[in-house]
């Protein structure tokens, strides 16, 4: 049985009609998997069937090895976690980062099954978790200082970074992130993603990151698949895709792309 | 429980915000007095509220009487004052009943929230219903709540007094703001004060009601 | 059109004195990230800034007619009237045509921009049109003012690419067609680069460079600018070119 991720035949249907219809794809830990698909082509629908949101009309979803089922456990939902598109709505107002932070590390035991294994030192939970969440902060590329800020004191990069750390608190083992970068800044868009990168080398977490925006897909991924009316319609490497893509919708959306012109070097 | 620290604590920051929010401290200024008389008029009224002095009917504010005296010359200041409390049956009446509509609304808000990003992220995260519910949705639906209980109270104050000028309400010789303006509006023209001054402190009350609302609306930033 | 000085303030200053300038049959494109006040300085002209904003310095000077299209068409359609109606109705105002008249003018102005099964569409209503569609609508009530200037404020940014590929096409054409200089908006460089021949540099309320776009795009002074162009993702050049 493969590592990672592992959708086979997974078919969304709404209101009698496919959304996802039969898509088959693999995200391996340490790899980023770019999914491109147009308004309307299926992408946020799959991105909540990966999570578990929203339940299958057919096939199914594996993570290493083991089948994931509609009604997940604690332990499950911690494993694949989802990156929203939107900033502005992905922090609780009252909290600060911090708390968001320490409250799941808390929920799911963290200190404890982490200290438990460690022998040195005396155990003190509320210590692991403030070191914890400052080794959150710096994965992302931000201050510790943030930890005491409230979203509303936040940029939208900031907010996504959080966004990410609050995902990689429960220490998943897949990370699927939905148009992270659409409501950014593009100055800051390349931040994010190369926060992305990093974390899967570093951490070796398997990324399926879903943009309308080639340029994105891009800069981050290794692999990339074509998503058109909920099916797969072209699924190649990144280095071959962007230059040599077999499908011709695939092709007409490289061709649609604005690009600058020359630069002087 | 917090790994931050933030400069000043939240609660101590939204005391601040709130000592400079004119509408909310005059709202609370007046509800605190209404409420303050309501409660002590049975020690502080200068008179009984039911004693008459029938010959003394209709006299004008005075030294002796600051509210003057109705048609049967019982103190009108001791009245409205006892009548402030009101009748408690009634208003827990009207609570049974009105609390669905209100209800309804909190409710509506409430899954307006469960569809933002951040409640979704914290079921993703793996966090209990229970959890989310009260740990996270209440405290964001809560500002909103009692805002909305402000003008529930208000409602309910005016709906009592409306029963009570209709003569449905709280039957004679118990005060009631409403019944005090109804028996004494023959006397507008004449003999203002019969009518008006209860009618004020209506109005005085429904006024801090308000105010108390629109103050804690604006701390709380929902407007 | 020729904008000198321009200030605009609400509680704070956010235009420190915008400078810009359009000649007839131009294109100028206006580049900036969010806050930048792009989109302040097309509202300005317009005399569309929002509540509490106002004009506090400079001059606007537009000689002819001109017109606005924005990002998000469904906020600017009444949602309760059939788009073929809604743009029948300007041609009425603006060229006194009968009713009759106006709604052959509006079928006229669906062709030019391009929208297919033009009756059907026209007794659409806004929600039942895609995104593309809507903005084309949007286009044909802007065209039926008979401009001289038409401002474009990120009309392409919510729309997927191909059809922005198609909405681009389509203003670079009615710009040839019809002499109509442009001033389009967008966060996006490489879109402005593809459509104007003069770009112009906001941030924070003030210019920081101008040029023309293949002169700023390739040797950038400001390093604000430098940054912007850094920021583009690049994307490696399709085998068989961009037509094939």
């Amino acid at each position: 049985m493969a590592d990672g991720l592992e959708l086979t035949g997974v078919s969304v249907a709404y209101a009698g009609r496919r959304v996802v219809d039969d898509v088959s794809l693999q995200v391996r830990p340490g790899t980023i998997v770019g999914l491109v698909g147009e308004s309307g082509s299926g992408k946020t629908t799959l991105a909540r069937a990966v999570v578990g949101t929203v339940g299958l009309a057919g096939g199914t979803v594996h993570l290493d090895g083991t089948p994931l089922a509609r009604r997940r456990s604690r332990t499950e939902r911690r494993a694949v976690q989802l990156v929203q598109q939107d900033p502005y709505a992905s922090l609780n107002p009252l909290l600060t980062v911090g708390r968001v932070l320490d409250e799941l590390l808390r929920v799911h035991r963290l200190a404890e099954r982490r200290i438990a294994s460690d022998t040195a030192g005396a155990p003190d939970a509320g210590a692991w978790r403030r070191a914890r969440c400052a080794e959150l902060m710096g994965l992302v590329g931000l201050e510790a200082d943030t930890l005491g800020r409230y979203p509303r004191q936040l940029s939208g990069g900031q907010r996504q970074r959080v966004a990410i750390a609050r995902a990689l608190a429960v220490e998943p083992r897949i990370l699927v992130a939905d148009e992270p970068t659409s409501a950014l800044d593009v100055t800051v868009q390349r931040t994010v993603l190369d926060v992305l990168v990093g974390l899967s080398a570093r951490v070796g977490l398997g990324v399926l990151l879903i943009s309308h925006d080639l340029s994105v897909i891009h800069a981050a991924c290794d692999d990339v698949a074509v998503l058109r009316e909920g099916r797969i319609v072209e699924h190649a490497p990144a280095a071959r895709f962007f230059t040599h893509p077999s499908d011709p919708y695939s092709r007409r959306l490289l061709q649609a792309v604005p690009r600058l012109p020359e630069r002087a070097p | 429980m917090s790994t931050t620290t933030a400069a000043v604590r939240p609660s101590v920051r939204w005391l601040r915000r709130a000592r400079r929010t004119p509408a909310l401290v005059a709202g609370t200024a007046i509800l605190v007095v209404v409420g303050v008389v309501a409660v002590l008029a049975p020690v502080i009224a200068p008179y009984d509220p039911a004693s008459q002095d029938l010959g003394n009917g209709l006299a004008p504010p005075s030294a002796a009487h600051w509210f003057g005296t109705d048609q049967l010359g019982r103190d009108i200041l001791s009245r409205v004052m006892a009548a402030g409390a009101g009748e408690r049956g009634i208003y827990l009446a009207y609570a049974l009943v009105g609390w669905i509509t209100y209800a309804r609304v909190i409710r509506a808000r409430t899954r307006t929230l469960c569809r933002e990003g951040w409640v979704q992220a914290a079921r993703g995260g793996g966090l209990s219903h229970g959890r989310v519910l009260f740990g996270h949705l209440l405290p964001n639906v809560a500002p909103l709540a009692v805002v909305l209980l402000m003008t529930e109270i208000l409602l309910i104050m005016v709906a009592v007094v409306t029963l009570g000028y209709l003569g449905l309400g709280v039957q004679p010789p118990t005060p009631d703001w409403g019944t005090m303006i109804s028996d004494g509006q023959l006397f507008l023209t004449t003999r203002w004060w019969v009518p008006t001054l209860p009618g004020l402190a209506v109005v005085l009350t429904g006024v801090g009601l308000s105010l108390t609302g629109d103050g804690l609306a604006d701390v709380w930033r929902l407007r | 059109m020729r904008i000198e000085g321009l200030r605009v303030a609400g509680e704070t200053e956010l235009l420190h004195g915008v400078s810009l300038a359009v000649g007839a049959g131009e294109a100028v494109g206006l580049v900036g990230e969010s806050g930048s006040g792009k989109s302040l300085t097309l509202r300005a002209v317009m005399g569309l800034l929002p509540r509490g904003l106002r004009v506090t310095g400079g001059t606007v000077e537009v000689d002819g007619r001109a017109a606005m299209i924005f990002q998000d068409p469904l906020t600017f359609l009444d949602p309760l009237v059939r788009v073929g109606d809604q743009v029948a109705e300007v041609c009425r105002v603006v060229a006194g045509l009968s009713r009759r008249a106006s709604r052959v003018r509006a079928l006229e102005l669906f062709a030019d921009v391009r929208l297919d099964d033009r009756a059907v569409l026209a007794r659409r209503y806004p929600h039942q049109l895609s995104g593309g569609q809507r903005q084309r609508v949007l286009l044909a009530l802007a065209l039926a003012q008979e401009p001289d200037l038409l401002l474009c404020d990120e009309p392409t940014t919510a729309l997927d690419v191909t059809v922005q590929r198609e909405v681009l096409d389509l203003l670079a054409s009615l710009r040839a067609e019809r002499g109509l200089s442009l001033v389009f908006v967008s966060h996006d460089l490489a879109v402005v680069a593809q459509l104007c021949d003069r770009v112009v540099v906001l941030r924070d309320g003030e210019v920081v460079e101008a040029g023309a776009t293949r002169d700023v795009v390739a040797r950038p002074h400001h390093p604000y600018t430098r940054r912007l162009l850094d920021a583009v993702l690049p994307l490696p050049a399709l085998a068989g070119g961009r037509d094939g």
